[in-house]
């Protein structure tokens, strides 16, 4: 089998898991994402070697997005705006891939130290809502506090990760 | 001058926060179709706002695979796996990987994932190897195969041509000669014809196939050339091209027949992937090979382990044994 095809299906097994919270995530529905990650490993199967794949693990995440919104837009019982709006968010512009920067090494450290570094509050907003799959909404319920305190912590939590990112 | 670069610089970190507020408003929940609207226009209004836009999603997107950094410092079903395993190379990994490899010992579905395009082979194959497997087979016509490790070909002779298909893996020839009855080995979209010869097809080392001439002759033909090769020389192939790799020493064409594997020059990673095929359980590969320097050696074929040692230490990468002879490489 194609090198990259055989990393990447292996991928999909070990990382099963952590694909099925973010397809989930996406699709809205554990049994869709059930057959949206079992379709990430049928096309896994038939990715080439050329052109070569540097980050696998990045590279099949955003293979995992693409189904997951492609997968959404087939399916009537969303909204068209959140589907819209989801597809916005996991999408890619192919033209400005260049801005698209695999995080390197010395940045993940300084990221981690960032995550690391954030109140206690606003790292749990932020991993139920980035992580958990938690509209902020239902963030501000679980914690009861309001969703303008919910959104008050994300847009901290994201400042200060992306100045950790750039180096600030 | 010192003024309008604070000002560009003001206005690139106000850029930067509005699309930061964007993907928030995205990743909420509660977009409203005006917002997206909106959401458009800025980002047609500024070449900078769609760039702004791009980075601040990609690096959202990205954090996907660093969940690790932001769950409690206490993870209580990773700390007693780790405790029972008791090795150090369990903890030293990074969390987000054990925690992926916690979730791939559980997974019951693999033996179904992996059996699949498995089978595929196995329906259409005559002969097979397993893993570790160097097998000798004799065709009807008196010509010889010989099947490397995890190996598998079909054969389809017919009154006017003797065709083999290499379905995976590699495989070495040694044909019986006839000039009315042409023996063609096909493999990853070319075709390699005997010229009465002995010759190694090997796929497996990426996209195409490669050949190599022991002894007389071959022709390779692929969709958009042909190239004649005789004893010692070698040759790749792929998407219809041809072309000529380094020679090598007729006796040294498939080692692997007599239980060698013969690495010359290489680099790390295509050395890596050689000895991969005679090991049964995974090597997973995490390190950035680009840079890691050639490597050269003859190792056993029935001793994978050692063979990948020692390139390890050559490249000066690190090997960590998982549970389940999973191999790690950084």
């Amino acid at each position: 089998m194609r090198t990259n095809a055989l990393v990447i299906s292996r991928l999909v097994v070990s990382e099963r898991p952590s694909l099925l919270r973010l397809i989930g995530r996406i699709v809205g529905n554990p049994a869709a994402a059930e057959d949206v990650t079992q379709s990430l490993w049928l096309r896994a199967q038939r990715i080439a070697d050329d052109p070569p794949i540097t980050n696998q693990r990045a590279y099949l995440y955003r293979l995992a997005t693409n189904l997951a919104i492609d997968h959404l837009k087939g399916e009537a019982r969303r909204s068209g705006v959140e589907v819209e709006a989801q597809a916005l968010l996991w999408g890619c512009d192919e033209a400005l891939a260049a801005e698209r920067v695999v995080i390197a090494n010395d940045t993940l450290a300084r990221v981690e130290a960032a995550a690391r570094a954030l109140p206690e509050q606003t790292r749990r907003v932020f991993e139920l809502h980035r992580y958990e799959g938690l509209s902020q909404r239902a963030v501000a319920e679980r914690l009861g506090v309001s969703t303008t305190t919910v959104e008050k912590h994300m847009r901290r939590a994201m400042q200060l990760l992306a100045r950790a990112r750039d180096g600030e | 001058m010192r003024e309008r670069m604070t000002g560009s610089m003001d206005m690139s970190g106000e850029i930067a926060e509005r699309a930061r507020e964007w993907v928030r408003l995205l990743a909420s929940g509660e977009a409203r179709a005006g917002a997206l609207a909106e959401l458009r226009q800025w980002l047609a209004a500024d070449p900078a706002h769609a760039r702004a836009f791009e980075r601040e999603r990609a690096f959202w997107q990205e954090l996907e695979l660093h969940r690790g950094l932001f769950a409690q410092p206490e993870l209580p079903p990773v700390t007693a796996r780790r405790d029972r395993r008791g090795a150090g190379g369990w903890r030293a990994l990074p969390r987000s990987v054990r925690r992926g490899l916690v979730g791939a010992g559980m997974a019951a579905c693999l033996a179904v994932l992996v059996a699949a395009p498995e089978l595929n082979v196995r329906l259409q194959a005559d002969h097979l190897t397993g893993t570790g497997e160097i097998r000798s087979v004799a065709l009807a016509d008196g010509s010889a195969a010989m099947l490397d490790s995890g190996s598998a070909i079909a054969v389809e002779y017919a009154s006017g041509e003797r065709r083999v298909r290499l379905l995976r893996g590699r495989a070495w020839f040694n044909v019986a000669h006839d000039d009315r009855r042409p023996f063609r080995v096909d493999a990853a979209g070319g075709t390699t014809e005997d010229i009465g010869t002995a010759f190694e097809v090997s796929t497996g080392n990426g996209e195409g196939a490669d050949v190599a001439v022991g002894q007389g002759a071959v022709r390779v033909i692929a969709a958009r050339g042909a190239m004649p090769l005789t004893a010692g020389q070698r040759a790749h192939y792929v998407d219809g091209a041809v072309a000529r790799l380094a020679n090598v020493r007729p006796d040294r064409v498939a080692a692997w027949r007599m239980g060698e594997l013969l690495i010359d020059r290489q680099p790390a990673a295509a050395a890596i992937t050689e000895i991969r095929r005679y090991r049964v359980a995974p090597v997973i590969l995490m390190a950035d090979l680009g840079r890691a320097k050639p490597v050269s050696g003859v190792f056993r074929v029935d001793r994978p382990d050692d063979a990948l040692a020692a390139i390890a230490a050559a490249a000066g990468l690190r090997l960590t044994c998982l549970p389940g002879g999973i191999l790690l490489i950084r």
